[in-house]
C-alpha cells in the first residue's frame, strides 16, 4: 500500500539535530516532494531512506523493508539521483549504465537492451561512446536518471535533481520525469 | 514505480509532485496536494503598498498580514472582487496606496504564509519587481 | 561475483582510457634504466658488490619492483578520488556485497600493475641479464603482493581529506624507494638506514624480485622474503577490505557520509 513510511524519524550529528522526528508516508506510484530552503533536512532524510546514514531514533520502511534492519533488501528496490555528480568521469556514457547494471548483478541481452532503451529515452544513445568528463552538467544529470532506472527500482529517490541547471535544462529534466510519472504503472 | 523528490525550486515541486511535505529545520510543517497546501493561503494573494505607513486597515477580505519589509498582504477569495473593495476602504480612511498587485498563491506563499520567510529569494517576486520598475521611472 | 568482475573492468578500462598516464609509467622507468642504469654500470665494474651481477641487472627487478608499487600507490589514491567524484556513494546504495566490489577494484588495480610490470620486464630482457623464467614468477608474485600498498590508500580513506597527498604520480615520497635496496644494495647502508629498509615493504618485494629474475644472491633467501610478503599482502588485503566496509558503513555520528 504505501512505498515509503516514516515514523518521528530523528537524526543528530552531534549536537546539530538535522531531523527532528519527521512522520509521512507515501503511497505506491505517487510522486512525493519534500520542499524547502536549503539546510532544511531534505538530504539528510534521503540519506536515511537509502540506508546511507542511520538514524538517531525513529523507524522508516521503504518498498516494505526496514532501512536499518533490512537494508540490503531495501537497497535491491531503490534507485537513485544524488544530489552531487556521482557518474564516472573517465568512463563513456555506455560503460557508466554497463558497470552499474553489473553492480545490479545485471548482465547479457537484458542489460544492453534495458541501456540502449535508457540511454534513448533520456536522448544520450548518440553520445553513448563519448567520455562523461565532456558532458554538460545537464547531460551527467540526464545520464545519472538513466542509470538509476536501470535496475527498476521500485521507489527512485531525486535528491535535487535540478540543482545548479540552467533554466531550459531543468525543464528538459523535468519533461523526462513527467515522462516516467506517464508510464509507469 | 513510486519518486521521491527533494528541492528548493518550488516550481519543481508544483509541476512535478502528486503530494508535497514542506519541511523546514527538520520538521515537516505543512503536507498535502500542492492545491490543498495553496487552500492555507486562500485563493489569492494580494500585496499593496500604503503612502502613510504599514498597517493592515481592511480586514474584513480575508487574513491580513504586515511583512517585514512594510508590504502588506491580504489572502482572499477573489481578487478581482476584492481590489476595488480595498481602493474603497483605502479611501475612506484617507490612505493613499501606492502599489497593489495580486497573484495566485504559490507554494512559496505558502512558505511564507508558514514561515513568515521566502524559500528563496526566486519565486514570489512580482512584487519586488513591480516595485523596482516604479522607482527607476 | 558480477560485482567483481564488473569492477576489474572498470579499472581496468579507465587505466587504459588515460593514455598520457600509460605513456608515463612506462617512459619514467625507461629514463631510469637507461640513463641512470647503463651510466652507472659503465662505473661500477666490480660485480660482486652488486651480488655477483652487473649493475645494470642488479637496477633493473628494483625499477620493476618501484613501477608495480608505484602503480599500486596510485590505484590507491584513485581510491580517495572515487569518494570525492560519488562513484563511492553510487557503489554504496547498491545491493552488492562491499568486500567482493573492494576486492575486485583491488584485484582490477592488481591487473593493472601487473600488465605494467610485464611490460618493463620484457624491455628490461634486452638490456640486462634477466631470466625469463624468473619473469613469469616475479610477475605473479611481486605484482599481487605490491597490493600492500591498499595499506595506505585505507588509512587516507579514514582520514577523509587528503591533505597532504597529491594526486601527481611522481610525488610520492622517495625515500621508500631510496629504502629498499633497488637502487643500492642494504648492506652498504649504515645500520639506523638499514632499520628503516628492514621496515619497509618494498624492500622484500624488490628482494624477491631480483632473486628470482637475476639470481644474484639476496640479504634474505627468497622463501623468506617471500613469505614475508605474502603474510603483508593477506594481511593488508584483509584490512582493507574491513575497512572498506566499516568506513563505508552506515556512519552514526558523521556529518557528511561520502
Amino acid at each position: 500500500m504505501y512505498a515509503i513510511e516514516v515514523e518521528n524519524l530523528v537524526k543528530k550529528f552531534g549536537d546539530f539535530e538535522a531531523v527532528k522526528g519527521v512522520s509521512f508516508k507515501v503511497k505506491k506510484g505517487e510522486i512525493f516532494a519534500f520542499l524547502g530552503p536549503n539546510g532544511a533536512g531534505k538530504t539528510t532524510t534521503v540519506h536515511i531512506l537509502t540506508t546511507l546514514l542511520k538514524p538517531t531514533s525513529g523507524k522508516a520502511i521503504v518498498a516494505g523493508y526496514d532501512v536499518v534492519k533490512d537494508a540490503k533488501e531495501v537497497r535491491k528496490r531503490i534507485g537513485i539521483v544524488f544530489q552531487d555528480p556521482s557518474v564516472d568521469r573517465d568512463l563513456t556514457a555506455y560503460e557508466n549504465m554497463l558497470v552499474h547494471g553489473g553492480v545490479y548483478g545485471l548482465k547479457g541481452r537484458e542489460l544492453k537492451e534495458k541501456v540502449e532503451e535508457l540511454l534513448k529515452f533520456v536522448e544520450l544513445w548518440e553520445f553513448r561512446n563519448k567520455l562523461v568528463k565532456y558532458f554538460s552538467g545537464g547531460m551527467q544529470r540526464r545520464l545519472e536518471i538513466a542509470r538509476s532506472l536501470l535496475h527498476h527500482p521500485e521507489v527512485l529517490f531525486l535528491d535535487e535533481p535540478t540543482l545548479g541547471l540552467d533554466p531550459q535544462t531543468r525543464a528538459h529534466v523535468w519533461s523526462y520525469i513527467e515522462a516516467m510519472k506517464e508510464s509507469r504503472k | 514505480m513510486t519518486i521521491f523528490l527533494t528541492t528548493h525550486y518550488m516550481e519543481e515541486a508544483e509541476r512535478l509532485a502528486d503530494r508535497v511535505a514542506i519541511i523546514d529545520h527538520g520538521r515537516i510543517i505543512a503536507d498535502g496536494t500542492v492545491e490543498e497546501l495553496k487552500k492555507l493561503v486562500g485563493s489569492d494573494v494580494v500585496y499593496l503598498k500604503a503612502e502613510n505607513g504599514a498597517e493592515c486597515f481592511e480586514t474584513d477580505l480575508g487574513n491580513c498580514v504586515v511583512l517585514p519589509d512594510g508590504r502588506i498582504r491580504i489572502d482572499v477569495s477573489n481578487a478581482s472582487e476584492a481590489i476595488p473593495k480595498i481602493f474603497e476602504a483605502a479611501e475612506r480612511k484617507g490612505i493613499k496606496i501606492l502599489e497593489i498587485a495580486y497573484h495566485r498563491p504559490t507554494l512559496n506563499d505558502v512558505f511564507l504564509h508558514l514561515t513568515g520567510r521566502e524559500i528563496r529569494g526566486e519565486g514570489g517576486n512580482l512584487m519586488k519587481g513591480i516595485t523596482r520598475a516604479r522607482i527607476r521611472r | 561475483m558480477r560485482a567483481f568482475e564488473i569492477m576489474v573492468y572498470r579499472q581496468v578500462k579507465r587505466f587504459l582510457r588515460a593514455r598520457s598516464r600509460v605513456a608515463g609509467m612506462i617512459i619514467n622507468p625507461l629514463v631510469w634504466l637507461t640513463f641512470f642504469g647503463i651510466g652507472w654500470s659503465r662505473a661500477f665494474r666490480d660485480t660482486s658488490i652488486f651480488g655477483g651481477v652487473d649493475y645494470l641487472t642488479y637496477l633493473s627487478p628494483g625499477i620493476f619492483a618501484m613501477t608495480v608499487f608505484n602503480q599500486s600507490f596510485v590505484s590507491g589514491i584513485s581510491v580517495i578520488w572515487d569518494r570525492e567524484f560519488g562513484f563511492l556513494k553510487e557503489v554504496l546504495v547498491a545491493p552488492a556485497s562491499r568486500k567482493e566490489t573492494i576486492a575486485g577494484r583491488i584485484f582490477g588495480d592488481s591487473a593493472v600493475a601487473t600488465l605494467q610490470g610485464a611490460i618493463i620486464l620484457s624491455l628490461t630482457l634486452f638490456i640486462a641479464k634477466i631470466d625469463i623464467f624468473g619473469v613469469i614468477l616475479a610477475l605473479g608474485w611481486i605484482s599481487s603482493c605490491c597490493r600492500l600498498l591498499q595499506l595506505r590508500s585505507e588509512h587516507c580513506s579514514k582520514n577523509e581529506k587528503h591533505g597532504g597527498l597529491s594526486d601527481d604520480d611522481g610525488s610520492r615520497d622517495a625515500s621508500i624507494d631510496f629504502l629498499s635496496g633497488a637502487i643500492y644494495p642494504i648492506s652498504f647502508m649504515p645500520s639506523w638506514m638499514k632499520v628503516l629498509a628492514l621496515v619497509n615493504p618494498l624492500t622484500y618485494a624488490v628482494e624477491a624480485s631480483r632473486v628470482l629474475l637475476t639470481g644474484a644472491s639476496g640479504i634474505f633467501p627468497l622463501h623468506q622474503s617471500l613469505l614475508i610478503l605474502l603474510v603483508l599482502t593477506a594481511v593488508m588485503l584483509y584490512t582493507a577490505m574491513v575497512s572498506f566496509e566499516r568506513s563505508t558503513g552506515m556512519y552514526p555520528n558523521k556529518h557528511r557520509i561520502v
